[in-house]
């Protein structure tokens, strides 16, 4: 066990790393999911900026824009394309509804004679969700214009804007009624493990690639080439070194989130929370492997931190810690698939899921495929070193001949 | 028995012939010199011997036995001091001696005493819970030392162990090689440095380009050469004619004059010395100092190879 006792205390005298990132980066994510509420949040839709351009001036056309001034911020707007272009633009108006000359009347016409309707011309400048619901709220006026017109044939125009203005001023209240056994996962301990993703792959990749650079560099492993501790043997002692490594860093995270937020989790399913570490407890795999990975390229600690803290920032911010993936366009949302932390944060949505979370086959697959990156990884990390042996004409490369040639 | 035995050892680097048909042979007892340039094949050797390297061709036996990457059983009864520095900068002076140490004994107490013995054979002990990086270059290579050594090996393998240390740590080192010889390691010592070999080392092997040109004690290499002593002369003004008459001497192979000193390369010979004084008294030539200087290691290493040892 001399190797392993070695190799820890190697660990163990880089305070520096353990506080920075261990301690204060999970400090961050405590911050970090204290600065969210699991009160029920209260939706505000900012009202857009729409201009209206009245080409019609009858009654139907004069109630629509004056629905959607009920509804927005108007702004004027010169009636010429120019105006239109720059407005549109330069976002003064996110929306613009056109209304044709002669709109109401053929609107009064196609519903006596049945035929198709007219429209209304729209421009979306800024693709939002009040946007959206504006452009929803003017089809929505029409159709119910068009509901009433075709019911009250011998209505007057007026009267049927009346009625539609009546319609649309409808609502109704809805209450959300929590009908699950158990309460859902604090929102707070949730971001908290998606924060940890970044602090698990840093401390346990610089923690034991570190250690591992050390055992693996030319002179010390041609002295314990000399010695007589069979190769195996002080990997295996090394491999072990570095899972207790990853051990503490996962249950220093693990046990702070559960220290703090444990008060938020009272009445939670146990296996709801067990899954959540589980799942942070496989990521730490992967951080293990890439703290291997990273101890074959280099032996400068400069360039392990430097690449610990790019790869763990860029997996992370695609895995959607930072920012939500239903906010990122298409091509960046298809790259995130391509991370461990992608499905590291499916895993912990699928183990928290309020219908029905916890040891769930969604959280195991996804799992899966962070080990299946782990592996690849490790296994990429595993022939870097090969070839490293190789060039040295090490006795790494000759442990393996020498095996072969006893195999044989 | 020869505690080292290495017969034909071919080591190639692709194309590069690292070792051409080398062999070895050490007697149990001996401080062994494996000298020659950077770049001749003497670490490579080691390597080899140690299984730290695979090789093409050869067989190499330690202790009477073949030597194998398994062979752990002899590899518990070597040291090994590489020439480059080995130790983990997270541990002390102490933790490292003790990490190289527990690689071959597992019992800590007995551990704990040759540790200490260790620490004191390099005279580190005031330095015990340093760091390396807080050490001076010699005491690095002292720790060094003692990490390969700590265990008691009965052979020992000092890879150039005073490359880059001042001359008080090259001595302290040389003296050290030297103890642990006489209390009973048999040493193998590489370096490029012809006086520290011909300083420790019982027998010698002049290595080149891979291959084993001479060996033997330091005058079992002299003697094999044809170059004799060095005379050098105090003598600032000679008669015409006199460079000219040493020089058709038949022993002389170059002389030449700098202004005050007359050098002369003899081949090997009796009474080279007497010859030269009497053609210079003869000439009536007044000189001052004689120095007469045997053949070197490295006009062995010369002669041998055409070139300066350090080129």
């Amino acid at each position: 066990m001399q190797v392993f006792k070695a190799a820890l205390k190697a660990f163990f005298r880089h305070p520096i790393y353990l506080l920075v990132y261990v301690v204060w980066l999970s400090c961050m994510g405590l911050f970090m999911g204290m600065s969210v509420t699991d009160a029920p949040s209260e939706e505000y839709l900012e009202r857009p900026n729409v201009a209206v351009i009245n080409r019609d001036g009858g009654e139907l056309s004069k109630g629509l824009a004056s629905f959607v001034a009920d509804n927005s911020v108007v702004v004027d707007i010169e009636d010429s394309e120019r105006a239109l272009q720059d407005a549109v633009m330069q976002e003064r108006a996110h929306y613009v509804v056109i209304i044709p000359e002669g709109f109401s009347a053929d609107f009064a016409k196609a519903a006596a004679d049945g035929t198709t309707m007219p429209e209304v011309q729209t421009v979306v400048s800024t693709q939002s969700a009040s946007v959206t619901m504006m452009d929803n709220l003017v089809n929505e006026y029409l159709n119910v214009s068009k509901t009433y017109s075709l019911a009250l044939p011998d209505a007057g125009q007026d009267q049927i804007v009346k009625r539609t203005n009546t319609a649309m001023g409808h609502s109704v209240e809805v209450n959300v009624v929590q009908v699950a056994e158990a309460p859902p996962v604090s929102n707070a301990f949730l971001l908290y493990l998606q924060f940890a993703s970044y602090t698990i792959l840093l401390s346990i990749a610089v923690c034991s690639a570190v250690v591992m650079s050390r055992f693996g560099s030319e002179e010390i492993s041609r002295r314990t080439g000399a010695s007589p501790i069979p190769r195996l043997s002080a990997n295996l002692q090394i491999a072990a070194a570095s899972f207790v490594i990853m051990l503490v860093c996962w249950a220093f995270v693990s046990g702070l989130g559960l220290a703090v937020f444990g008060s938020k989790l009272v009445g939670v399913d146990a296996s709801v929370i067990a899954s959540g570490l589980l799942s942070l407890f496989v990521y730490s795999l992967f951080g293990l492997a890439f703290g291997f990975f990273v101890g074959q390229l280099t032996s400068n600690e400069l360039v392990m931190n430097a690449a610990s803290n790019i790869v763990g920032l860029v997996t992370s911010f695609l895995g959607g810690v930072w920012i939500s993936l239903d906010l990122v366009g298409e091509p960046v949302a298809t790259i995130a698939k391509f991370t461990p932390t992608y499905y590291y944060n499916e895993a912990l949505h699928a183990a928290f899921d309020v219908s029905g979370g916890g040891f769930t086959s969604e959280v195991f697959v996804n799992l899966g495929v962070v080990c299946l990156f782990a592996l690849t990884v490790f296994a990429i990390g595993l022939a870097i070193s090969r070839i490293r042996a190789g060039k040295m004409g090490s006795w790494k490369g000759l442990s393996t001949k020498a095996s072969l040639q006893s195999a044989a | 028995m020869h505690i080292v035995d290495v017969k034909n050892l071919v080591k190639r680097y692709d194309e590069k012939l690292a070792l051409d048909h080398f062999n070895l042979q050490i007697e149990t007892g001996e401080v062994f010199g494996l000298l020659g340039p950077n770049g001749s094949g003497k670490t490579t050797a080691i390597n080899c011997i140690l299984q730290l390297l695979t090789y093409d061709k050869g067989e190499i036996e330690l202790f009477g036995k073949p030597m194998k990457p398994s062979s752990y059983d002899i590899k518990r009864r070597i040291g090994v001091v590489p020439q480059d520095i080995a130790v983990f900068e997270e541990l002390t002076v102490r933790e490292n001696i003790d990490y190289f140490c527990g690689l071959y004994i597992t019992d800590s107490a007995q551990r704990r005493a040759m540790v200490d013995e260790a620490v004191a054979f390099v005279g580190l002990e005031d330095y015990v819970k340093y760091r390396p990086k807080k050490l001076s270059g010699g005491l690095k290579r002292r720790l060094n030392i003692a990490c390969g050594i700590a265990h008691k090996p009965e052979l020992i393998f000092f890879d150039e162990p005073t490359v880059a240390v001042d001359p008080q740590s090259r001595n302290s080192i040389l003296e050290g090689i030297q103890r642990l010889n006489a209390e009973g390691a048999t040493v193998v010592y590489t370096s490029h440095y012809m006086e520290e070999v011909e300083q420790i080392c019982s027998r010698i092997m002049i290595m080149d380009r891979g291959e084993s040109l001479a060996s033997g004690t330091k005058d079992d290499l002299v003697r094999m050469i044809s170059t004799g002593e060095k005379v050098e002369i105090e003598a600032p003004e000679l008669p015409d004619g006199t460079l000219d008459a040493l020089g058709g001497l038949d022993f002389v192979r170059r002389i030449s004059h700098d202004g005050t000193t007359i050098h002369i390369l003899c081949d090997n010979g009796p009474h080279n010395l007497a010859n030269i004084l009497a053609v210079l008294q003869e000439r009536g030539v007044v000189f001052g100092r004689v120095y007469s200087e045997p053949p070197t290691l490295n006009d062995v290493f010369l002669e041998i190879t055409g070139k300066e040892l350090r080129d």
